[in-house]
């Protein structure tokens, strides 16, 4: 079977067809795993230069404008790439799933996309923190402690008040803007060390 | 194309913005994934209810090989098979994204799985 059929099956309505019958996530990938079709691509992306052709696609398909009333036609075509890909090039799954995560009205394929993206993001706190040496769970504790410091150190050096640039969020040297949780307690926690302080004075 | 191989089958609806959970616990107004139905059962006080029981309105849950959660059904006919000396019962669900069906409750797509047990959320008096 040559790869332009397969894409062209996959890309069609039978196939989504089949494929939607699933009432959930994990019916769905295994009625795909288990599909002719799909088989045949994993197949398929064995050669060389399949599994970047299958990647050159899945992006091009993402990308498409559609009807924002209707469900993305290509989301079922787009969940099979990503998943060919995942099985067959880790090397172009990320890049792949940041390109699928936002194409718009999807269902299967913004799933898909969204776990493979925080599968990567664990795989790289994992990563960081076997550098360092650390718990990955305390890596992100250690990580808003030290943006804390950085805040404080780059307020002070400009000149702010370091209560009142974190309170209003200093757009320009705030760092917490790239934390995604726990601003609130670092937060909480840099008052009280300050109201501390004052006491104390 | 769905038709095919359900011939038996009655569309009733063309839709994909529910799935079949969707359709009998949350108003037809959107997906519900399998791994939640156990506990939409135990809060809504669904019971375990024998086929001789059965009525309209009444649920039935389909499970896969692996014995998981695969598709719920709203049973709208339910009547003795006298001739083969079992119960027919007539269904309405909603298969995958492919619209809501009436059908014969043993008539599902292979990935929607067997139908397992029978639930019934109703309310009955007591003497």
């Amino acid at each position: 079977m040559k790869l332009e059929d397969v894409l062209r099956e996959i890309e069609g309505p039978k196939f989504a067809a089949e494929a939607n019958f699933a009432s959930g996530s994990k019916a769905f990938h295994g009625g795909l795993r288990n599909h002719r079709v799909f088989r045949g691509l994993v197949e398929l992306m064995k050669e060389p230069n399949v599994p970047q052709a299958v990647f050159r696609r899945m992006v091009e398909l993402a990308s498409r404008p559609v009807q924002l009333p209707f469900e993305n036609p290509y989301d079922t075509a787009l969940t099979t790439y990503l998943t060919a890909l995942d099985l067959n090039s880790p090397e172009l799954v990320e890049r792949g799933a940041e390109a699928v995560s936002k194409a718009p009205n999807c269902w299967w394929a913004r799933e898909m996309s969204l776990r493979v993206l925080e599968r990567a993001h664990q795989g790289q706190m994992a990563l960081h923190s076997s550098q360092l040496g650390m718990n990955p769970n305390t890596l992100g504790e250690t990580v808003h402690a030290l943006l804390e410091d950085a805040v404080a150190i780059t307020a002070s050096l400009q000149g702010y008040d370091v209560n009142a640039s974190i309170k209003l969020g200093a757009t320009n040297l705030n760092p917490y803007r790239v934390i995604p949780s726990g601003r609130r307690t670092v937060i909480r926690y840099r008052r009280r060390r300050h109201r501390n302080k004052a006491a104390a004075a | 194309m769905v038709l095919d191989n359900h011939p038996s089958a009655q569309l009733r609806s063309l839709t994909g913005t529910y799935n079949c959970f969707g359709m009998a616990f949350a108003n037809r107004r959107t997906c519900i994934e399998p791994i939640h139905v156990q506990m939409i059962l135990d809060d809504d006080g669904y019971k375990e209810i024998s086929p001789q029981d059965v009525m309209p309105g009444d649920i039935v849950i389909y499970r896969d090989n692996r014995g998981e959660v695969s598709h719920v059904a709203v049973v709208v006919l339910h009547e003795p098979d006298v001739a083969n000396a079992k119960w027919k019962t007539t269904v309405l669900s909603q298969w995958g994204a492919q619209g809501e069906y009436v059908h014969d409750h043993l008539d599902v797509h292979q990935m929607l799985g067997t139908p397992d047990k029978f639930y019934s959320e109703r309310r009955i008096a007591t003497a």
